[in-house]
């Protein structure tokens, strides 16, 4: 049976709970396209409501009996009003894809590919192709070994670069994303850099989409974060003004070379680099597209598919159609990617699978004033993101780096949303090498000092003091 | 463990003076700091009749080294933080001022010449104190310009170091080396907070 919203407004009136018909009608005016006369009777019963009693269905009835086309007096049963609103959503919809199926029929000769498919786009927003009617498996059910599974998830999770941060935010899990926030000069694509380095070295699919920057620059600082990583020579290390200079010497340009090579037989092909020219990324259909052809890519030279998407960076985004509405700002266009993001972490490509998406963000300028107070020095909270909300509530970790300007090659790193561990009390301090794109201790011998060494004067004060 | 360069550069603005010289007095320090167990002190009252800076560098590179981290730090004096606390938010140097309650360590030089106010041991004091609940170490300089009175002038900030913290005597300190405690600064005595 077609139900009207006349008939769901009579017996919502006829079961006599004030309560249960102002709630209803709410939901029917935020779900339901009404008609002029639907909206009077809605203020009208809203009226009447607010002065302690809704209507009768027999006022009702003889005030609006123009629009009455229940003849057959039929009445749907409180339990069924949910289901007699949801039949009335599903046939607007229906109507509504009818009718911009034809509108886009007749002016599709006139528009351009990319504006076809921003329109095509906007279609799959309607609600008959985004609900689902398949009935999922409940999660809660019976394993051999629940505690094994759990943990598997996390051994199976990527870097974070460092185990001082894992120590707090734990490894970046499949179906989650993790944001690494900084302001300008931060070391935010360093940093996205690395961890896409350090997970496609230990056997993970890593796509890097580089919208900041081009591959060609991004892959010279690969290579000279992988030189610095595996390097225990400090005249080894190749700075990237050398490189921009065209300084190298011969001998240098070698062994960048033969570092270029050997890093390029150990990611074998777990890394993929792409930036803007390489990929269509204007809408999320563009993006769903991009992003199956690295997944084949992966399965077709490593045989295992997408573990990771590193996206630098999110705010680059702005430019782009995302899903095709009519948004009202920018923040609402990035707000949609972000949850885009967060559902392809969760089901990629529909495909059932979880993967990790890292996603490279911006900190707002009154944040970063803030944490450069002395007293707050570098400790960023939770709302520090400045291009969408969205992320504070999408991620599962937040890493924020903050450029320590008092101390030299110093960055401190706070981690101000950590669903699976714990927030630090202080930013963790770390060295940092921008002229080597490198995050961490170099692996130089001599160079490191502990206590220990202090206290037996293993390092003495005068070498210290030299070594300034 | 700390990088060697990033730790020596963030304490080099302190070496001042001949080279030598500095080296063999902030070694003095050093051997100061290790016979005498300071890891669990959060503030120092020092007499000391030398240059300050030796002593701020060693300590500033142990307590660097002891927490792992190279430590912010700033320097003052008694008087300037005496006459910043009187001025108003909009005369004062607030920079210096934050950091004199934040940084993680702070050296405050005294003159015994200078040191006329009560109210600036009670000042000190409140200073320390607030420092300490916060996990931030404090160490004070005190520079003797003359070899007698010097404990009485200081009586009331000694006595607040030598009941919650410790006092080191510079000036009578024992040759490198020689073990003289072992005991933790929190399970020290009164007796045994003076050095």
């Amino acid at each position: 049976m077609e139900y009207t919203v006349f008939t769901v407004l009579t017996s919502l009136l006829a079961t006599e709970d004030n309560k249960f018909i102002s709630a209803k009608i709410e939901e029917l005016e935020n779900q339901i396209n009404l008609n002029e006369v639907e909206r009077q009777i809605i203020t009208d019963i809203k009226y009447n409501l607010q002065l302690g009693q809704a209507p009768s269905v027999a006022y009702i009835k003889q005030k609006y009996s123009y629009a009455d086309t229940n003849v057959l007096g039929v009445v749907i049963t409180r339990d069924a009003i949910d289901s007699a609103i949801r039949s009335i959503i599903i046939s607007q919809s229906q109507a509504q894809l009818k009718k911009d199926l034809v509108t886009l029929g007749s002016v599709a000769n006139n528009l351009t590919p990319e504006e076809l498919k921003i329109k095509i786009n906007s279609l799959l927003e309607n609600k008959i192709l985004t609900s689902h009617t398949a009935i999922p498996k409940n999660n809660l059910k019976a394993m051999p070994d629940p505690y094994n599974q759990l943990q598997q998830r996390s051994v199976e999770g990527l870097s974070i670069i460092s185990r001082r941060i894992e120590a707090h935010a734990g490894k970046a899990a499949a179906g989650t994303i993790i944001s690494i926030l900084g302001f300008a000069g931060s070391f935010k694509s360093t940093f996205a850099l690395q961890t896409a380095y350090e997970n496609a070295m230990a056997g993970k699919n890593v796509l890097y989409i580089a919208l900041e920057s081009t591959a060609e620059a991004l892959i010279n600082k690969l290579v000279l974060c992988h030189i610095a990583s595996t390097s225990n020579n400090r005249k080894d290390l190749i700075n990237n003004s050398w490189v921009r200079d065209r300084k190298l010497t011969p001998e240098q340009q070698e062994f960048y070379n033969n570092k270029y090579h050997e890093l390029l037989n150990k990611i074998s092909n777990r890394l993929i680099i792409w930036d803007e020219k390489d990929i269509v990324y204007n809408t999320f259909l563009d993006m769903n597209d991009t992003l199956k052809k690295a997944n084949d890519l992966f399965k077709e030279t490593t045989g295992s598919e997408l573990d990771a998407i590193v996206l630098d960076q999110l705010a680059l985004l702005k430019f782009t159609a995302a899903g095709g509405k009519r948004y009202n700002s920018v923040t609402d266009l990035l707000n949609d990617w972000v949850s885009y993001f967060r559902k392809q972490s969760l089901n990629f490509l529909d495909s059932g699978r979880q993967i990790t998406i890292f996603l490279v963000s911006q900190i707002n300028r009154e944040s970063y004033l803030e944490a450069s107070k002395p007293k707050k020095k570098g400790r960023y909270d939770i709302t520090c993101a400045s291009d969408a909300n969205e992320i504070e509530r999408a991620s599962e970790t937040m890493i924020t780096l903050y450029k320590d300007l008092d101390t030299a090659n110093t960055l401190l790193i706070n981690i101000p949303k950590a669903r699976s561990g714990d927030v630090p009390d202080n930013p963790l301090q770390f060295e940092v090498y921008g002229e080597y794109s490198y995050i961490g201790s170099l692996n130089i011998s001599g160079e490191g000092i502990t206590a220990d060494d202090f206290s037996k004067d293993i390092i003495s004060l005068e070498s210290l003091i030299n070594a300034g | 463990m700390l990088n060697k360069f990033i730790l020596a550069g963030k304490f080099k603005p302190l070496i001042t003076g001949p080279r030598d010289k500095f080296v063999k007095k902030a070694d003095q320090i050093r051997s100061v700091i290790f016979n005498n167990n300071l890891s669990d002190v959060k503030a120092i009252l020092l007499y000391g009749s030398d240059t300050r800076e030796p002593v701020y560098y060693a300590f500033g590179i142990y307590y660097s080294l002891l927490k792992d981290r190279v430590l912010d730090y700033a320097i003052t004096t008694g008087q300037h933080f005496i006459n910043q606390h009187f001025l108003t938010e909009a005369t004062r140097d607030l920079d210096l001022y934050s950091k004199i309650y934040s940084s993680d360590l702070l050296f405050i030089s005294l003159s015994q010449f200078d040191y006329t106010s009560d109210y600036l041991e009670s000042l000190l004091i409140d200073l320390v104190d607030t420092r300490s609940t916060n996990n931030k170490i404090t160490i004070i300089h005190y520079d003797i310009l003359d070899t007698k009175n010097y404990m009485h002038t200081t009586k009331k900030l000694s006595d607040y170091f030598l009941s919650n913290h410790i006092v080191i005597d510079l000036t009578k300190q024992s040759k490198p080396n020689q073990q003289t405690s072992n005991t933790k600064a929190q399970t020290k005595k009164a007796s045994e907070r003076f050095i």
